[in-house]
């Protein structure tokens, strides 16, 4: 259990210097406040919080009633940003003439070199379109989307997040919480993701499935014709290959 | 998106929750008009309209969860909570507008009166007075850090529309949103492949995604689009506002440092990504997820009107009854956000009680904050029997 509390403090706290700049600033507060309310809500408080943070008991209950992943969030009740903007403001009303703009261009330098800047995360890209999603997705989509009624279709892993944010109109057989949060194993990801398949497996299990259409890269390799198994190729979209099942209803 | 639906996201975001919220704002004696009063005329209406703005979109996403949960429990449609949302915040908007102007109008009639007692010139030498003493704290260096704040607040919210952000959370809350929409149903549908299910009582009790759901479709902007670009472009400087009036109190006598304290805050933001669990990090990615707002809207609203009691406390006078709705609103909001609400926005209520009972020696304040806990109360009651 302790391992568990510690982990989670550890993934909050990232790099540590901004946290320990939060606490410097936490201990100028005692030092320097004599107002009562503030050192109730800027240092009790949370050492009452951090205190809770790390007792089993309530990681134990958390465990039990919520879900464990999320037990980093009670540190969320520590108010750092409140704390550091004040202290260095405050700071700069008790210094007089240049030490006080040295002081605050210094906390600033702090926060630069304590952190990192959030729009380099690897997740961040230029917006492709105003859905703010890749806009292979969204072709893809326009392509097979029937207006009235829902389409199964089986897409590649790296699209499976965009899909129903996009169009209510496709459903899929499997989605991105089975493959990614319940580890769930499905046969037909599993054809879609391999480097080679045969087309047999492949389009057999997808027919099975109710699929009307399937989507796959491009430099995938398919030993065998995907005609032979009712599927046929209708679409080539930015590197990808749509599949079209011939036998399916696409009525409305 | 249209220009007329981006005009319309503005109505349902800024103008719907200011006008709602200006019940509270301009009340005379009230603890924002009595906290702005020292300050200079630009910035004293500017503190009531971010009030406003606060307090409104806190009333309107209070009414929207108790609205939402009942509908969704009673597995009734979406449309349903559209029209009824819509109704009551036309209510609540018309209430508003005719209390603030019987306000005017007996402030109008007082001032004639006094204008009467008393003679214009005071009136006037008063005026002059102000603006003499506006000129007098104008400060330089703030001047200077209030444009540095203006622009990072800009690049901000331009990044916000210019930089796509790849959440997989959104796999399940955008979509949730979109199939809600799409199909009327409401949390029986696996928002990740669109396949029927059994109710998801978890989720129906945090219905963010239905709020965001809605304004889709009062606006007509796709909800891909109202969560990734149009709503987290107007709740950035919302938040940032929130932070704004949490600096001005937190200040006191140094409120014309306020700049300082809102660039730092900026930077804490722009410098997050030492680590991936931050309310400064959940703000700026994905705050169109509850569990973000939460975070960044709603705990450090709680810590502001915790800071708010604790002021009346020390003063020893009667906390203003609007702060104790603030509370309750807050909380209420909170479980809009996350079922994790119940549990986080009750925690430091609790704490601070407690410790106000040994700093002041009285106890007159556990009754109103119980009050305002009893939402997150309710829904974690709802929570564990639905588990």
């Amino acid at each position: 259990m302790w391992d568990f509390v510690v982990n989670h403090f550890k993934e909050y706290i990232g790099t540590g210097l901004i946290f320990i700049f939060y606490l410097v600033c936490v201990v100028r507060m005692v030092i320097v406040e004599k107002r009562k309310e503030y050192k109730i809500l800027f240092v009790y408080m949370p050492a009452v919080v951090l205190v809770l943070f790390f007792n089993p008991l309530t990681a134990k209950i958390m465990k039990d009633y919520a879900d464990e992943e999320i037990y980093y969030r009670i540190l969320w009740l520590l108010p750092v940003s409140v704390t550091i903007a004040y202290s260095v403001a405050d700071l700069y009303g008790r210094l007089k003439g240049r030490v006080r703009i040295v002081a605050i261009l210094l906390a600033a330098g702090l926060i630069a070199v304590g952190g990192k800047i959030v729009y380099t995360d690897a997740e961040y890209s230029i917006a492709e379109n105003e859905y703010h999603m890749p806009h292979t997705v969204v072709d893809i989509c326009d392509e097979i989307v029937i207006p009235g009624r829902e389409i199964m279709v089986a897409f590649p892993t790296e699209m499976l997040v965009y899909v129903r944010q996009y169009t209510p109109l496709i459903v899929m057989p499997y989605g991105y919480e089975e493959l990614k949060y319940i580890k769930h194993f499905d046969p037909l990801h599993e054809l879609i993701t391999e480097e080679e398949t045969d087309a047999e497996d492949l389009f057999t299990e997808a027919s099975k499935r109710g699929c009307h259409y399937i989507v796959l890269d491009e430099n995938k390799l398919i030993i065998g014709s995907a005609d032979e198994y009712g599927f046929e190729e209708y679409a080539h979209i930015d590197g990808y290959v749509i599949y079209k099942n011939v036998a399916a209803d696409f009525s409305l | 998106m249209t220009l007329t639906s981006v005009l319309l996201t503005i109505l349902w975001l800024i103008v719907v929750p200011v006008t709602a919220g200006s019940v509270f704002a301009f009340k005379k004696d009230g603890f924002i008009t009595e906290g702005c009063r020292k300050e200079g005329n630009g910035r004293r209406q500017m503190g009531i309209i971010l009030w406003s703005w606060f307090l409104g979109q806190l009333l309107l996403w209070c009414i929207f969860q108790i609205i939402a949960v009942w509908i969704i429990l009673k597995k009734n449609d979406f449309s349903l909570i559209v029209k009824m949302y819509s109704g009551s915040t036309a209510v609540v908007c018309g209430v508003a507008i005719v209390v603030n102007v019987i306000r005017q109008i007996k402030r109008h009639v007082i001032t004639e009166l006094m204008k009467i007692q008393t003679g214009e010139k005071d009136n006037i030498k008063r005026i002059a007075n102000t603006k003499q003493q506006d000129n007098v704290n104008a400060d330089k260096v703030m001047g200077v850090v209030w444009i540095v704040f203006a622009v990072i607040l800009v690049l901000q919210t331009v990044l916000q529309v210019r930089l796509a952000y790849m959440d997989a959370d959104d796999a399940y809350y955008v979509s949730e949103a979109v199939s809600m929409q799409a199909s009327n149903r409401m949390y029986n549908l696996v928002p990740y492949t669109g396949i029927t299910t059994e109710m998801d009582y978890r989720h129906s009790l945090e219905p963010f995604p239905a709020w965001l759901a809605f304004l889709s479709e009062v606006t007509g902007v796709r909800v891909v689009s109202m969560a990734h670009v149009l709503m987290p472009a107007i709740l950035l400087p919302f938040t940032y506002g929130v932070y704004a009036l949490m600096g001005n109190r937190v200040l006191g006598k140094n409120k014309d440092k306020l700049p300082i304290y809102l660039v730092v805050t900026e930077l804490l933001v722009f410098f997050s990504l030492y680590s991936t669990k931050i309310p400064e990090k959940f703000f700026v990615t994905r705050i169109r997820q509850g569990k973000a707002t939460i975070a960044s809207l709603i705990i450090p609203g709680i810590i502001l009107s915790l800071f708010l009691i604790l002021d009346y406390a020390k003063e020893k006078k009667r906390t203003d009854l609007n702060v104790w709705i603030m509370l309750f609103m807050l909380n209420t909001a909170g479980c809009l956000c996350s079922t994790l609400g119940a549990l986080i926005c009750v925690m430091p209520i609790a704490i601070v009680a407690v410790m106000m009972i040994f700093a002041y020696k009285k106890g007159w304040h556990l009754i109103p904050m119980i009050i305002g806990c009893m939402p997150c109360l309710l829904f974690a009651a709802l929570y564990v029997l639905n588990r």
